[in-house]
């Protein structure tokens, strides 16, 4: 079971942070003392969700349009305002962090993008503007767009790298970046949890939700090898388990009984 | 009498309730929440235990 449209609205305001009141600057010093191969690692992630973050962000708005009911369309508009709080984040860290050029948030992007894994970029800048460009023409195209954004893009790729990033800063490095990827994937947890609720408001044909688990299986590779394998793992694991625990695909023991694996 | 309160995890809103239980999570159904092992996560985001709420106290 999961909660109605309008609880995720009260959650996101009660959430609100400001991207600007981080203190990125403190960690300038700790970063360039980084082992190389670990500001490596870092900075792939960190690119990553510079892009990603601008993308999610600027893509959100075909889906309120899109939206069943004011409820619905509401709990929209709180994401996309927790999305423009993290891409101003992540250009925040852009700038400071990762010492990129450029007077604004645009030229900062182009600068980092051209370190980001090809595969992060195929589905953030060609995958989801198609998706909301299909939604804004065809508004009855939610249950695909949801799909993407809601389910494999931040249910799957993006928490998968906030927890790489996290793994990597576990060590008290980099607390103030640390902080803002907490605040970021706290907020993710909600922004899966009301994609969910919106699947279950539309009612997506099986074979819809079975080939989720395909996609997430092929998406999930897209930060290459700066996400661990059991990080991979355990994040499609925690995929597949969130479709079932809420009706969508049945459980793993129901499957088997009734023959679909073993 | 059997188990109906509802609980909430506060940072996805994902609801247990103990007539549905957690096939996945190894959570047969008509367990108590205060029942289920203390290592279990929620199924939808993979918060603790203690993130959960009884569902009464929060807006949904």
């Amino acid at each position: 079971m999961i909660s109605g449209a309008r609880h995720f609205s009260a959650l996101a305001a009660r959430l609100r942070w400001d991207p600007d009141a981080i203190d990125l600057a403190a960690d300038v010093d700790s970063w360039r003392a980084l082992e190389p191969g670990l500001r490596r690692r870092l900075t792939v992630l960190l690119v990553g969700f510079c892009v990603a973050e601008h993308h999610v962000a600027d893509e959100l708005g075909p889906f309120a349009a899109a939206a069943r009911d004011p409820d619905m369309a509401a709990a929209f508009a709180a994401q996309r305002a927790d999305e423009r709080g993290h891409a101003r984040l992540f250009d925040r860290v852009a700038a400071l962090i990762l010492g990129a050029p450029g007077q604004d948030a645009r030229s900062r992007r182009q600068f980092v993008r051209a370190l980001a894994p090809a595969a992060v970029l195929d589905l953030f800048e060609r995958r989801l503007p198609q998706a909301a460009s299909a939604l804004a023409a065809d508004p009855s195209r939610l249950v695909e767009g949801v799909s993407l954004y809601h389910l494999i893009l931040e249910g799957v790729v993006l928490s998968a790298g906030q927890r790489a990033l996290l793994a990597e800063l576990g060590d008290g490095l980099l607390p103030h970046v640390r902080q803002g990827v907490e605040l970021v994937e706290r907020d993710e947890r909600w922004h899966v949890g009301f994609g969910l609720r919106c699947m279950l408001d539309l009612r997506p044909e099986p074979a819809t939700v079975e080939s989720l688990v395909r996609q997430g299986e092929h998406a999930i590779d897209a930060w290459g090898a700066v996400v661990p394998a059991d990080i991979r793992s355990r994040m499609l694991a925690q995929h597949r388990r969130r479709l079932a625990a809420v009706g969508l695909l049945p459980a793993v023991d129901d499957h088997v009984a009734a023959g679909g694996a073993g | 009498m059997a188990e109906t309160q509802l609980w909430i995890c506060e940072l996805c809103g994902y609801v247990y309730d103990p007539a549905e239980g957690d096939a996945d999570g190894g959570v047969k159904p008509g367990m108590k929440f205060d029942d289920i092992p203390d290592d279990w996560t929620c199924p939808v985001c993979g918060a603790s235990k203690d993130d959960f709420s009884p569902q009464d106290d929060v807006a949904v």
